[in-house]
């Protein structure tokens, strides 16, 4: 015979906003008030095991009493409806979970990368704590077509990876929906090509030669990018000897454009140095690829 | 010059270079016949030799100049349709990575036509709606099941250097609207717009 409870309490669980006025009503039915000789004067509140403090009641009328708390403050209890019978035996006759938080702030700063042979990955600012259960959920689409959400995993809820490779020079238009149980936002949208947001595979050097002819100079080769052949590259070229620790430069004009090799100039003879190089799109938009392994040459002695 | 058209790009100068650099991008074997080719075992000489574009799986090229900009836009979108049902049929004899990016890209190829014609509707450019004969749309495919599975990849494998050639030439005439627009300033759909 299933077990009718007691009392009835008003709202069922709740989701209360942090720093709001949270009232709960407990109705106790008429056949229990009988059985244990109780009324709503009877009734006492616990969140947990920690009785509420009486202030806080007030009995509405022979079978209802409230509870209410001002200004709540993070709780995540077990809000529960109490008889004492025969003025001595307790009994918890019916409860609830609350649970208080904030509604999520709108996200900002969303980004997106696509890493070379990468699907794209975006990521936001999801503001301040919520304290509750929080979806973000990216969306993306063209102008002709939806595709799927990408849901956030709950240990990454600041990013998410889309499940679709990346097409390049088609404006694709990406926004974020935060939602949680106090309320749902929608951060701002972003309209981009998908070529803009392009972090290439570090470049691989091939090879450091030094030349009997010259002994101040080193020419290197690396690997050429697959994007090469529908992107223009430049390069960050740097380079220190052997023992230093700070780098230096090749002057960026110099490798401004696509290419698979370089020869750096002014250089001592007989000294190894050590070379590391990275890429990004030519018009800067994008993301530089990390450095590349550092590779390492002696110039030629000097005759 | 900008149009506000939603999420299509309202500039015909970058979205003319988009869909020339994904002509580009489509046209290179090495996105997918190249694959198909491996993964068929068709790559000896003389098997090459027979995997050949049949006349009629594509507009020609010469067709494909000849069409007025709407019409040639249509075309393209009416050939994607085709090379989509195709692409689901090659499914399982491509590797997935490659399937899965080619087929991305011709819908990605569709969504910027789209949006080409979406911006040249919007511009009374002459040269958009000049009325020419109805493009030579690509025929169904195939008319007779070849009746071999060998017979089938040499067709499938010609049908695939057909797409690259369809889209090599796309390509080239996309390349022609821009050296035309810079010849013609006069047809320039953002004048038209200007115009108002």
């Amino acid at each position: 015979e299933l077990i009718v409870p007691c009392a009835h309490i008003h709202p069922e669980s709740s989701v209360v906003q942090l720093g709001s006025n949270f009232t709960a009503v407990c109705v106790l039915k008429e056949k229990c008030m009988d059985d244990y000789h109780v009324t709503a004067n009877d009734i006492f509140w616990k969140t947990g095991r920690v009785p509420v403090p009486y202030e806080q009641y007030s009995v509405i009328n022979r079978t209802a009493s409230s509870v209410t708390f001002p200004n709540i403050t993070l709780i995540n209890a077990l809000l529960t409806c109490n008889i004492r019978m025969f003025g001595q035996i307790n009994r918890s006759v019916y409860g609830i979970r609350i649970i208080s938080g904030l509604p999520p702030e709108k996200p900002k700063n969303l980004s997106c990368i696509v890493n070379e042979g990468k699907k794209m990955m975006c990521q936001w600012d999801p503001g301040r704590e919520t304290y509750l259960e929080t979806n973000y959920t990216l969306k993306s689409e063209w102008a002709t077509e939806k595709f799927d959400d990408c849901k956030a995993k709950r240990d990454t809820p600041t990013s998410c990876t889309v499940d679709y490779p990346p097409v390049y020079f088609v404006n694709i238009e990406v926004w974020v929906e935060a939602e949680n149980a106090l309320g749902k936002v929608t951060s701002d949208h972003i309209n981009f090509d998908p070529i803009d947001k392009v972090k290439l595979n570090p470049p691989h050097i091939l090879s450091v030669n030094s030349s009997k002819e010259l002994s101040s100079i080193l020419k290197l080769t690396w690997t050429d990018s697959r994007f090469k052949s529908f992107i223009t590259l430049k390069y960050d070229i740097q380079y220190r000897t052997k023992d230093a620790s700070t780098w230096n430069q090749v002057p960026p004009e110099d490798t401004s454009s696509t290419r698979s090799s370089f020869t750096v100039q002014d250089l001592k003879p007989f000294t190894e140095y050590v070379f590391r190089i990275r890429c990004m799109k030519e018009d800067g938009k994008g993301y530089w690829s990390d450095w590349s392994e550092e590779a390492s040459g002696i110039t030629y002695e000097d005759r | 010059c900008t149009v506000a058209t939603g999420k299509c790009s309202g500039k015909y100068h970058e979205l003319l270079l988009q869909l020339q650099r994904q002509a580009d991008l489509m046209q290179d074997p090495s996105t997918l016949l190249d694959p198909y080719i491996r993964l068929q075992g068709l790559h000896s000489p003389v098997l090459q030799e027979h995997c050949r574009e049949r006349p009629g799986d594509f507009p020609s090229e010469d067709a494909l100049w000849r069409l007025s900009r709407q019409d040639f836009l249509q075309t393209l979108n009416t050939t994607l349709g085709l090379i989509l049902r195709m692409l689901s049929a090659l499914q399982q004899d491509l590797p997935e990575a490659a399937h899965q990016q080619a087929e991305m890209n011709v819908r990605g190829f569709g969504n910027n036509i789209h949006c080409m014609a979406q911006l040249l509707r919007g511009s009374s450019d002459p040269k958009a709606a000049e009325p020419t004969q109805p493009g030579p749309g690509p025929t169904p495919l195939p008319p007779t099941p070849p009746s071999s599975t060998f017979q089938r990849k040499l067709r499938n494998c010609g049908f695939l250097r057909g797409y690259h050639r369809f889209m090599r030439t796309a390509g080239q005439v996309l390349r022609g609207w821009g050296e035309r627009q810079g010849r013609s300033r006069r047809h320039s759909p953002c004048r038209a717009l200007k115009r108002g």
